[in-house]
């Protein structure tokens, strides 16, 4: 009976261990998964600077009128 | 084998079994202990070495933006090749892929050159795609102007690649808007692929302008009209809101595309705070405020006008038009030299009129944010004299930047107080957390609301029924004062008939101004009258942008 209640006890070591060592595993993942996502955030936070300037050399008066003529409309000349 | 003895055998097994699996726990303990207690600072190193990389931490420089929260400047990413020379193993393989003979940079000693920067995104994925051997990849920022060149003396210029100010805003706030540097430690695992991104990095100040980029567009399609009729060597013009001092559009001719890569740097200078010029009669209702609130004069006040010549001690003053006696108000609305000169020299007198002059703001530097500013020209007490009793009230002997034009004339618009113009609104990090907001600041009080409101109603006059009538504008009381400046001829350093500045400085609504400025032609052709050649250029500006003041 004592060697069965110190495999027992062994076993029960192993299962803790293999929590532990999964719970560390899982840990390692996320860690990974959240440096992908900082990556991507990276790459989208330099991604939004090139439109922010495609924006606004779009929303430029000239370019809106060069559009507009495209697609036969003539802006009113406030100058005039 | 008796059957006394069977039983004890497994337990005999098992005492072998359980003392081997004891022991090896005790090793194992043992060892341990020598990694994580004895050799615990050793192992820690070794890991930390092998878990340990690095990434280029450095942020982008912050955006220019105007009032309106337009972009103005703003970095972008951009893909640059660079060398590990030693690492390169097919020389020629390389060059015809990156279209530069990369040989003569093989220099093994070197472990790093710069091959092309700034490429486009497409050719970067190509080159990236074919995996070349000691050819790498970064991801630099490239300076972008998105309104080209409108504002672009504001605005400035900083150098691309480098990432630092050169000129403009882009040079005086270049402690705020660059970005933080250095490399940052990440944990890597064993494939070197990252476990964690470092807090850093961060991309400098994101700056808020006061320029208006509606008005800045007004005036800057005003100047252009201008120049092209009239051909002038330059040509400013600047916006306030008199309220505030708040800069609302800045605009200089022969300007610049900062987005070019070659330009001519004589285009660049910001003519609005670094070039002072004489301002002529533009400069006369400040000798009238001085006189005014010293209760020397009242608008109704009349003064010998000489008819047209007048001697003062061993000068001799003429005007445009013969005049007899004129008021105060006539005197500014028909912009008479004699009468100008009458109440600096006789009535003020030369002590009172430098007085006035410090008061205003001439002689000093506005403090507005732009760089380069130049504080005009201001004789000291020393080197006044009574010719510069005489010339002075009429503008000459004094020089002054356009800037300083306004913000001295804003002071009559806004009730007295003179004003610090200043072009930055606000200042956030990288994260939108407010660093800085401007206040208006106050340089001191110099007229009373009386003296305020005469001056408002000589300087409608002058727009009503004087030389600036062309600036008038239907439905807006617009007042001000024309200039029209003869220049010294550099050869004979004399005043010369041939080269003129033509000017005009006011305000509008009169009776509750939100828009001070001014416009500044240098040698036009043809017309030279600041009547005939800036205050039409003032009324327009008026007319278009007043609809959209805040």
């Amino acid at each position: 009976m004592k060697a069965v209640r110190g495999l027992l006890v062994v076993v029960l070591l192993l299962e803790l261990a293999l929590i532990v060592v999964f719970l560390e595993a899982r840990q390692t993942r996320l860690r990974y998964a959240l440096a992908k996502k900082q990556e991507s955030v990276r790459a989208i936070t330099l991604e939004n600077r090139t439109l922010l300037h495609d924006v606004a050399r779009a929303r430029r008066p000239e370019e809106l009128a060069k559009r507009a003529s495209e697609f036969g409309l003539t802006l009113k000349e406030e100058r005039k | 084998m008796t059957e006394e003895q069977s039983p004890d055998r497994p337990t005999r097994r098992a005492a072998i079994v359980m003392g081997a699996t004891g022991l090896a726990f005790l090793g194992l303990g043992a060892r341990l202990f020598g990694i994580q207690v004895s050799g615990h600072d050793g192992w820690r190193g070794v890991r930390d070495a092998q878990a340990r990389g690095y990434v280029d931490l450095r942020g982008p420089r912050g955006h220019l933006r105007d009032a309106r929260g337009e972009l103005l400047a703003v970095s972008v990413p951009v893909q640059s090749v660079y060398l590990v020379p030693r690492n390169v193993e097919h020389p020629d393989a390389v060059s015809l892929a990156l279209g530069v003979d990369v040989r003569a940079r093989l220099d093994p000693s070197r472990q790093f050159a710069w091959i092309k920067r700034g490429i486009p995104d497409d050719e970067a994925a190509r080159l990236r795609a074919m995996k070349l051997a000691g050819v790498g990849f970064r991801t630099e920022y490239a300076r972008r102007y998105p309104q080209g060149r409108v504002a672009s003396h504001v605005v400035g210029l900083a150098n691309g690649m480098e990432d630092d100010g050169h000129e403009g805003l882009e040079a005086a706030l270049d402690d705020v808007l660059v970005g933080r540097r250095g490399r940052g430690t990440v944990t890597v695992d064993g494939l070197r692929r990252k476990l964690s991104w470092p807090d850093g990095g961060q991309g400098g100040a994101d700056v808020e302008l006061t320029l208006d980029l509606v008005i800045q567009r007004i005036v800057e399609e005003e100047l252009d009209a201008a120049v092209a009729q009239y051909g002038p060597t330059w040509a400013v013009a600047v916006v306030v809101d008199p309220r505030t001092g708040a800069v609302l559009a800045v605009a200089n001719r022969p300007t610049f595309d900062p987005n070019a890569r070659v330009t001519d740097v004589r285009t660049h200078q910001n003519l609005a705070v670094s070039s002072p010029y004489e301002p002529g009669s533009t400069w006369k209702p400040f000798v009238v405020a001085g006189a005014l609130e010293e209760n020397l004069v009242t608008p109704q006040t009349r003064i010998d006008c000489e008819n047209g010549l007048w001697r003062h001690g061993s000068r001799i003053l003429h005007d445009h038009h013969p005049y007899g006696s004129l008021t105060v108000t006539d005197i500014v609305a028909k912009s008479s030299n004699i009468g100008a000169a009458k109440i600096g020299a006789v009535t003020l007198g030369g002590k009172r009129l430098r007085k006035w002059a410090v008061a205003f703001g001439f002689g000093e530097k506005t403090q507005v944010e732009m760089p380069l500013e130049s504080r005009g020209e201001l004789k000291t007490p020393a080197q006044w004299n009574s010719f510069t009793d005489t010339s002075v009230p009429m503008g000459h002997e004094i020089s002054t930047t356009v800037m300083q034009l306004v913000a001295a004339m804003s002071a009559i618009a806004n009730g007295g107080k003179l004003l610090a113009p200043y072009v930055v609104k606000r200042v956030s990090d990288a994260r939108g957390a407010e660093l800085f907001a401007a206040k208006p600041q106050v340089v001191r009080e110099i007229l009373s609301a009386r003296t305020c409101e005469q001056m408002r109603d000589i300087l409608v006059e002058v727009v009503k029924t004087g030389t600036g009538q062309r600036a008038a504008v239907e439905g807006v009381a617009v007042a001000g004062k024309t200039g029209t400046t003869q220049k010294v001829d550099p050869a004979t350093r004399r005043y010369t008939h041939e080269k003129h500045i033509s000017s005009f400085v006011g305000f509008a609504p009169a009776e509750k101004p939100t828009l001070c400025l001014a416009v500044v032609i240098d040698e036009p052709q043809g017309e030279y009258y600041g009547g005939a050649v800036a205050a039409p250029v003032v009324g327009r500006i008026v007319r278009r942008a007043l609809p959209h003041v805040k």
